[in-house]
């Protein structure tokens, strides 16, 4: 069954189910959704933590921006991918919320107001600036099993509060055929526009869903374009999240966590827990290569310590 | 003594030297079949994560947060046996201090959680968990020791041969004979 039909059969089924207590069944990221994170944590039938702090943007103004390079692999420039990522937000900036009502939340485009991200990394900084930066990975795929993942979402986030401090996206443009057309022009591959739409709700703190036809159900499949519009499940999901009436200030000009730059926080700003020191607030910091540690020492000193750990346990 | 926390603590900072120095792989993209699943994987085995813990590292040029399981292995499913009675596993995202990081569709695993595990080499005696999610099944807890796949990612493009699809509420023992079957066709 396409997906298109499926939404109809849905369709029928949840008018008829509305009886149920509970008919869509949305997650919300937590903070139990972390790895590692495991002590006092439980998930519910749906797959959903039912523990833990839920995450959630506290500020009313949000802002993305794009990286400049855009996927000269796939023929996405960086105007296109802009062009699809703000139709992604849109998507759930735009919600039908009930009585004419949207979540409590703006998407600001900051390539915009000072141009394209220069930044190609997935950073958080916690005493520099930052940005939420989407990129596409062309050269290489920068972690294992690179033909089973499409995009990568890193959502980072205040553990006491579950409030989000960054949202980094990562496009596998290296291994995945991306396209961008609509499936009148011609064949269409991985959809840009539903990925984008899918990592989006993953950028607002959605988890995947069990419902079949949402936009944040975790299967997809090449050729399908159907993730690009929303499913009651995930409107519900976004309203629950950001409910039109939630106080929040004025949205006036968004910034995000310690000031915004487009660069990447430098080598030497880097403190040994991954954190930048110190920065410029707005667009001065340098960027450069991080260093990747020393190799051959390390390897020794790697083989060293898990021997050492081997043999401890192996004496317990 | 050093408690086994500090141990594992000790060892995951000392391993990071060789994490850093990885260069990733790829091939094509699609849904991880069985075949798939088992020809990526060095290991396929039953285990429990003993213990934990998460730090900031470097993955390519990526600084992020990152989780480093103990796992000890009960048993083999694919006959390999690991080189050593326990393994180390990175998975990405996990907690430091007061800042988490979540990476929708990576594998879970929680201490004292017996699931079946299929992993790749990162590094000397670093793991990973193949495909992410899609090389992590817990073990149902009813004694019936069957397999539960968590399709939680938008990466599992799940068709009828995806490995997610055949293995999920298979038991152990039956889960053995699939993953013998693929490596009898010899393409491991």
């Amino acid at each position: 069954m396409g997906r298109t039909n499926l939404r109809g059969a849905l369709s029928v089924a949840a008018a008829l189910s509305l009886a149920s207590p509970r008919a869509l069944a949305f997650c919300q990221t937590t903070t139990c959704d972390a790895s590692g994170s495991q002590v006092g944590c439980a998930v519910d039938a749906d797959g959903c933590s039912t523990k833990g702090q839920p995450l959630y943007w506290a500020e009313g103004c949000l802002s993305f921006g794009v990286q400049e390079g855009g996927s000269p692999r796939r023929d996405i420039t960086w105007q296109k991918a802009d062009s699809i990522i703000t139709t992604a937000f849109q998507q759930w900036v735009s919600a039908d919320c009930g009585s004419g009502a949207h979540p409590s939340f703006k998407m600001w485009d900051l390539d915009q107001a000072y141009g394209p991200m220069i930044c190609d990394e997935v950073q958080f900084n916690q005493n520099a600036p930052n940005a939420n930066i989407w990129m596409f990975r062309d050269a290489t795929w920068p972690y294992d099993s690179a033909n089973a993942t499409l995009a990568l979402t890193t959502v980072t986030f205040e553990v006491s509060s579950g409030r989000i401090l960054d949202a980094d996206v990562e496009i596998n443009s290296f291994a995945v055929d991306i396209t961008t057309n609509d499936p009148s022009q011609g064949p269409v591959g991985a959809d840009l526009q539903s990925i984008v739409t899918h990592e989006s709700g993953h950028f607002l703190g959605l988890a995947h869903s069990r419902v079949a036809d949402a936009t944040m159900n975790a299967s997809y499949s090449p050729g399908d374009i159907s993730f690009r519009t929303l499913s009651a499940d995930d409107v519900e999901g976004i309203c629950t999240i950001y409910p039109p009436d939630r106080t929040v200030a004025a949205c006036s000009q968004p910034e995000p966590v310690h000031g915004f730059s487009r660069y990447c926080a430098s080598a030497s700003d880097s403190s040994s827990d991954g954190s930048a020191t110190q920065g410029t607030k707005g667009c001065a910091v340098a960027s450069m290569e991080r260093s990747g540690g020393s190799g051959a020492l390390a390897t020794l000193a790697a083989t060293l310590g898990l021997v050492v750990l081997r043999r401890r346990r192996a004496t317990r | 003594m050093l408690s086994r926390r500090s141990l594992l603590q000790g060892g995951i900072a000392l391993a990071v030297g060789v994490a850093v120095t990885r260069r990733a792989e790829a091939s094509v993209m699609r849904a991880l079949t069985l075949s798939d699943l088992v020809n990526m994987s060095q290991y396929a085995f039953v285990g429990t994560p003993a213990d934990a813990f998460s730090q900031w590292d470097t993955i390519g040029k990526q600084r992020r947060i990152v989780t480093y399981t103990l796992v000890d292995v009960h048993s083999s499913i694919d006959g390999r046996p690991t080189p050593t009675a326990s393994v180390m596993l990175r998975t990405l995202g996990g907690i430091s201090g007061n800042i988490g990081q979540v990476v929708p569709g990576e594998a879970m695993l929680r201490t004292g959680e017996t699931a079946a595990m299929f992993v790749t080499t990162l590094s000397k005696d670093l793991y990973g968990v193949t495909g992410m999610s899609q090389g992590h099944y817990p073990l149902s807890t009813d004694g019936s020791r069957r397999l539960h796949a968590i399709t939680n990612g938008l990466e599992m493009q799940a068709g009828p041969d995806a490995a997610v699809h055949r293995l999920d509420g298979r038991t152990v023992s039956e889960v053995e004979g699939l993953v013998f079957q693929e490596l009898s066709r010899g393409t491991h």
